[in-house]
């Protein structure tokens, strides 16, 4: 019986030992591909204009291939933050950054003063609130960013543009007018133009700046659903004030206010669950 | 207050996306106990949009009570809520309870 027992309790730590090993090892490895799916993190970070603190010790991990969502009243700091990721800031005097933030595979500290910008921007694509076409024609806006990355072959270059545009859900109402020039489209189809011409360089991450707080309500429908749709492709970040904007297309979603990072979480418990009460009286509009 | 409670207050608050927005949440957390409140809006309610957004928030509760509701507004003199309403009547949720 006692040899019995004994062999027992060594099946039990044999088999409860290893599958404690194995735990352990999954939650490593979750940890390790977790990490491998963070695409920017941001780590202590500050950033002033002049004098003026706007952004407060931010920490915050952006996903790869998901979409992230900043909201919080008017002046939180918000669209401070999506600019500091591609260094937007720099166009303007007296704007000073202090912490991290990395990016993703390329291991560079984006606050860096010596990084190149040109190849950043090329990595971190932006899309502003109001469209902004350059006075070109349709075909000329999307190739403008492959021509200035040097590439010649034209070829190359109509197949990238028709790509662009068919990831951009354009395509179809261009196709038969790409000489035209961009200012003879509506301001929905500029805005998903600017998008166009933004993925055309194929670049890691695009950062949107309230993208359809100009644009009609069927225009903000395709918008959110082309978003959806390239998220398969690239890392997107947005700032918007609608709220439901964000519960609708976001994966991730973070609360500033007064430029602190009250919360980040999965957009469902943002909404469903909010941990921080600032967070649930902003979403029922007790401030703001 | 709970969360929960500030949302049903929410139904109430002078800025419309806020109403709008806490319509949606509650939808999304299927609340049972907010399906009055959001009743008695429809009672006065004009604007299509507001009423849609209830009505899928009704939806996504999914209750009988819910559906019931629901179906009052299929023959809504506004063909946008009608043709809404048929549209996803044709998937009607199932109920948790049955």
């Amino acid at each position: 019986m006692v040899i019995g027992s004994v062999v027992i309790d060594n099946i039990k730590n044999l088999i409860f030992g290893t599958k404690e090993k194995a735990l352990e090892e999954t939650k490593e490895a979750n940890l390790i591909k977790s990490e491998s799916e963070i695409k920017i993190e941001v780590k202590e970070l500050n950033f002033y204009y002049g004098d003026f603190k706007a952004l407060k010790n931010i920490n915050l991990k952006v996903p790869t291939k998901k979409i992230t969502a900043l909201i919080g009243p008017s002046g939180c700091g918000k669209t401070t933050l999506l600019r500091c990721f591609n260094r937007m800031h720099d166009l303007y005097p007296d704007s000073r950054y202090e912490g991290t933030i990395y990016f993703n595979p390329y291991g560079i500290n984006i606050v860096d003063k010596n990084i190149d910008l040109l190849d950043l921007r090329r990595k971190i694509g932006m899309v502003f609130q109001r469209p902004n076409p350059f006075p070109k024609s349709i075909f000329e806006n999307v190739a403008y960013g492959l021509k200035v990355n040097g590439i010649r072959d034209k070829k190359l270059i109509q197949e990238k543009v028709e790509w662009a545009l068919r990831a951009s859900a354009l395509w179809d109402e261009v196709k038969d007018r790409l000489k035209e020039n961009a200012y003879s489209l509506s301001g929905g189809q500029q805005q998903r133009l600017c998008i166009a011409r933004a993925i055309a360089i194929e670049p890691d991450v695009v950062l949107f700046d309230e993208p359809t707080s100009a644009l009609d309500p069927i225009s903000t429908a395709k918008i959110e659903e082309l978003l959806i749709q390239l998220k398969e492709k690239l890392t997107i970040i947005i700032v918007t004030h609608n709220m439901q904007q964000a519960a609708r297309v976001s994966d991730y979603t973070g609360f500033m206010y007064l430029g602190e990072l009250i919360e980040f979480d999965k957009t469902d418990k943002i909404f469903t669950v909010p941990k921080e009460k600032l967070t649930e009286e902003y979403i029922t509009g007790r401030f703001g | 207050m709970p969360f929960e409670e500030k949302l049903i207050y929410a139904l109430k608050h002078p800025v419309r996306e806020i109403r709008k927005t806490a319509i949606f949440i509650i939808g999304l957390k299927k609340m049972r106990s907010a399906i009055k409140e959001l009743e008695k809006i429809l009672i006065y309610e004009e604007d299509p949009i507001m009423i849609i957004e209830i009505l899928n928030s009704l939806k996504n509760i999914g209750t009988e009570e819910a559906m019931e509701i629901i179906e009052r507004f299929k023959f809504h003199s506004s063909s946008l809520i009608s043709s809404y309403i048929n549209k996803f009547l044709v998937h009607k949720p199932i109920n948790d309870n049955n």
